[in-house]
């Protein structure tokens, strides 16, 4: 022991050590001064609206920024404050982190629940009303389906479709339009299309969630001649086998352009043909929706998802709240939307580009949230998901 | 301390309701689910699995490096350390990389073969897991089994050939049992570390694999649940309970070793592997070895480092670099790599000095303890329990508590920084602890009472002699707390914001949005310098004692 004493005082005898140890004390001192020199002179006194919302809100179109100028950076020149952007991975975490915060509020505005996560949200009282004036732009259809009592706001609405690539269909397996133009949800089992399929977790995702959705209002509350003879869980237990999920849309979407996972379907929104012909001008992707209503095509079954924003109950910035969601509803914003975020816009004013000729006509589509009476969502949502997990993560 | 307040709340969480009640009902209904029953069985599998293939992996080297000496011994040996210094989201990148379904190997394959199918797929698989948990695991047998092998005084085995024991014999009857303490402590040590695993079973695992861990995790996000936090906190208190058992088996075990090196070191006569008295089996075996192990440990961090010089269209480029130092804002991060990068520093730096500092306090007063009577053994026994739980529990449980207990206010926005911070310390902590406690022992106490005897003051003895003589152990202490903070992935992913994320948070989100030469280039960072303070830990001659 003191020999072990000894011999590191010898080391430490050198000049090189101390001035090694000298060097590091003045660069971390250096650099934590300079660190907070950046800290204190960075932040502004502006006002500010916090918003939280999910990364992919108008970040997929050609030009992301001139996107987010518009939306953003306009109101903020308009009235002189800041806004602060808070990104989360998915909606899901969105009512994750609001719920959290709900005694004491970071947000001032959240844009991104829909008409599957209202009800908790509403249930965790989490937003106040607001009756914009750009509601009267708004069909009322929409309005009822997100929020009769206006807490939440609808800004967009779409309708979840299974995004395929048709031509590796058709070139595999021959394929066509035709096929898919009546799928139903329990050709899906088939095991050589359960093998190209990619689903998405709805725990973590609501998209994953709006297609579970789906299954649950095929499999239960279609009428009688439509139903499958499959409960929803039977439907899932049969998927496991050949599952391939994930956590995010943004994950499954990648998936499915990056040829990694040998899969060429993919949950996903009815508006990605459009996507496809914008960015890569051709029609190898597209998508379908299944057709136990007997119909063919657009004008089968969809379950449609309804987006909102919302004013957070709380806020210290409810005149200036007020006015971003009149101006997110408004126009200027809205006509963003197509081709930024690839779901229609709520406020029925805005032109639809050209590239929407490839996306499913939406108001042909039958709507399956109309079958599903949103009381039954409100009490066994929780059971569902359990029930889901058990059926997927523990099959 | 911080560490036990949000320890109480996740305690208090799961055993109260939120009105105050007593209840169990938490506790219940986690053990009673079914999906966790599930998992916590295969938090064991996978755990026992993962160390038993260290093990196996890990002894060979043990062997030989207790047994021969060769030119590049030590470079070799700190290489195949290299992995457990890496943070573990640098582990997943650089298997999902080197072995993924887009990796390397697969894409050789692809070439050569022409088939679509991968060759290995490790994504999601149970052996992905065990692959990567062994990468990272391995060389903590090669070090500490072998640090006490080669302390083994080799009279023992040679009596027993004169006496005609054979070789097996003298292994299984001889060898063996005096290993036992350095295999047991290595043991333990990859145990706790499988068993708390996040990073690794999370993003390797996906949703058919989960631990004890990841179901924390998993449970407190399930926002369609009223008692997510409640129930998450029953599951973290389970798994805190079973850390504190190892964590306590360790600290036993680990005073037993030093028992024995305090008795007389041994100094053996390693053979020079390339001499001719060394059978050719034996140096084919042992280049072999070393290659394999060498393959599956270094090749991941190759590929890390190639795919951060190659652009997209497969020419090699420093873009990568230049995109995570210039680049402005990426959307979908919120925030940009340079922010995550100087962010990383700040919080590294702050848990540096935090954790140093408060591993000082910590070591001087078990010191000043010592071991006069039982009842100082004891309470002595307990704050080292104390200071090694945070090492032993996940970080995961930490964030959790973190987030129950300050929740309204060091979560709101602008203070989450403060809580990143807190957490790195705590991670930190217990390494610092060891480090510098391990010198505080090793320094004779005579010093001190002959400076007395001088006419020093107390403080100018502690200023003039004592500092200075645990300096490199204070040292360590440090580099060891900056290298963890940077790395530390599971904690600051939960409590993190776009504004205050890290570099370990930046590499995943980049992972996860296919974004591969933008997170191989900050792992890179990483790398060089959790590499760079691992090497000067080295060079201090730590590593050992901060490990066994």
């Amino acid at each position: 022991m003191g020999l072990n004493g000894l011999r590191s005082s010898k080391i430490l005898a050198k000049n090189n050590r101390t001035t090694i140890v000298g060097i590091i004390a003045v660069i971390l001192v250096t650099s934590i001064l300079i660190l907070f020199a950046f800290s204190i002179f960075s932040g502004s006194k502006a006002t500010k609206l916090t918003i939280y919302t999910y990364e992919s809100l108008i970040n997929w179109g050609l030009d992301p920024k001139a996107a987010n100028t518009i939306v953003f950076d306009t109101f903020e020149d308009m009235h002189g404050i800041e806004i602060e952007l808070r990104y989360f991975s998915e909606a899901t975490d969105l009512l994750t982190v609001a719920i959290q915060e709900k005694n004491d509020p970071q947000a001032d505005i959240i844009i991104g629940l829909d008409n599957i996560l209202v009800f908790e949200a509403k249930k965790q009282n989490l937003f106040q009303q607001y009756n914009s004036s750009m509601l009267t732009h708004i069909n009322p259809e929409l309005i009822n389906a997100l929020d009769p009592e206006h807490y939440l706001l609808p800004y967009d609405y779409g309708s979840i479709a299974l995004y395929y690539n048709a031509e590796h269909f058709n070139e595999t397996y021959g394929l066509d339009k035709s096929y898919f133009d009546q799928i139903k949800l329990v050709d899906l089992l088939d095991p050589m299309i359960a093998r190209e399929l990619i689903l998405i977790d709805p725990t973590s995702s609501s998209t994953g969630l709006s297609f579970f959705l789906w299954t649950i209002g095929v499999c239960e509350y279609t009428p009688e001649g439509q139903k499958p003879d499959k409960n929803w869980q039977q439907w899932w237990e049969e998927i496991d086998e050949y599952l391939q999920i994930e956590a995010s849309w943004t994950d499954a979407f990648n998936a499915i352009y990056s040829g990694t996972t040998n899969r060429h379907m993919v949950i996903s929104y009815a508006t990605d043909g459009a996507y496809n012909m914008l960015f890569y001008n051709s029609t190898d992707l597209t998508a379908c929706l299944t057709h136990e209503n007997g119909q063919t095509g657009d004008n089968g079954y969809a379950w449609l998802q309804v987006e909102g924003l919302g004013i957070v109950k709380g806020t210290k910035q409810l005149e200036l709240a007020k006015k971003f969601v009149d101006w997110f509803l408004g126009p200027t914003a809205q006509a963003v939307l197509p081709l930024n975020q690839w779901m229609y816009p709520a406020n029925s004013e805005v032109v639809l580009p050209p590239e929407y000729d490839y996306a499913v006509n939406i108001s042909k589509v039958e709507s399956l949230n109309a079958l599903v009476p949103t009381a039954d969502i409100e009490n066994n949502l929780e059971s569902w998901l359990d029930t889901w997990e058990l059926i997927v993560i523990g099959g | 301390m911080f560490f036990y307040w949000p320890l109480f709340t996740i305690l208090g969480d799961s055993i109260l309701t939120d009105e105050g009640t007593l209840t169990n009902q938490y506790l219940l209904t986690v053990i009673n689910d079914r999906l966790n029953r599930r998992f916590f069985l295969f938090t064991f599998q996978q755990t026992l699995v993962s160390v038993f293939f260290s093990l196996l992996m890990g002894l060979p080297g043990a062997y030989i490096f207790a047994k021969y000496r060769f030119r590049g011994d030590s470079l070799l040996k700190n290489l195949l350390t290299v992995p457990f210094v890496l943070p573990p989201i640098v582990v997943v990148l650089g298997f999902i990389l080197a072995f993924g379904p887009e990796g390397m190997v697969n894409g050789l394959w692809k070439e050569v073969s022409g088939s679509n199918d991968p060759l290995i797929d490790i994504y999601k698989t149970f052996w992905g897991i065990i692959l990567a948990h062994t990468f990272y695991n391995a060389s903590v047998f090669i070090r500490v089994v072998g640090a006490g092998w080669e302390q083994l005084d080799p009279e023992f085995e040679e009596v027993a050939t004169t006496l005609g024991s054979s070789k097996s014999q003298i292994f299984l009857k001889i060898t063996l049992p005096r290993l036992f303490p350095s295999l047991l402590a290595a043991s333990v040590i990859v145990f706790l570390y499988c068993f708390t695993s996040f990073a690794i079973v999370y993003s390797i695992g996906g949703i058919h694999f989960q631990t004890l861990e990841t179901r924390i995790y998993t449970t407190t996000q399930a926002f369609w649940k009223e008692d997510r936090f409640h129930l998450g906190a029953a599951l973290a208190l389970i798994q805190l309970f079973i850390c504190i058992v190892l964590a306590w088996i360790y600290a036993k075990q680990s005073e037993q070793i030093r028992g024995e090196k305090a008795g007389y070191k041994a100094i053996q006569q390693k053979k020079f592997l390339f001499s001719e008295k060394v059978g050719l089996a034996r140096k084919i075996g042992a280049a072999g070895y070393f290659m394999f192990l060498g393959l599956i440990i270094l090749f991941p961090i190759a590929t890390i480092i190639l795919t951060s010089l190659v652009s997209k269209d497969g020419n090699i480029s420093l873009q990568a670099y230049m995109d995570i130092l210039i680049e402005e804002h990426n959307p979908f991060l919120g925030a940009s790599p340079r922010l995550q990068i100087l962010n990383t520093l700040t919080f590294s730096i702050l848990t540096t000095i935090g954790a140093t500092f408060l591993a000082l306090v910590a070591a001087y007063a078990l010191n000043s303890i010592g071991t006069a009577n039982t009842f100082r053994i004891t309470s002595r026994r307990l704050l080292i329990i104390f200071t090694l739980i945070p090492m032993a529990s996940s970080n995961i449980t930490f964030a959790l508590g973190f987030l129950r207990t300050f929740g309204n206010t060091l979560m709101k926005a602008d203070n989450i920084w403060i809580s990143i911070v807190l957490a790195h310390i705590l991670v930190a902590f217990p390494f610092a602890n060891r480090s510098i406690n391990a010198s505080l022992e090793a320094q004779n106490p005579e010093y001190r009472q002959i400076a007395a005897t001088l006419g020093a003051s107390r403080f100018e003895t502690l200023i003039k002699i004592e500092l200075p003589l645990i300096l490199p152990g204070i040292i360590a202490a440090a580099t060891f707390s900056f290298a963890i903070s940077m790395g530390e992935f599971g904690a600051t992913y939960f409590i993190s914001s776009p504004e205050y994320s890290t570099i370990s948070v930046g590499i995943y989100r980049f992972l996860d949005m296919r974004q591969m030469q933008t997170s191989a280039a900050m792992a890179v960072l990483l790398i060089v310098v959790c590499v760079s303070a691992f090497l000067i830990v080295e060079r201090l001659g730590r590593v050992e004692r901060i490990l066994g």
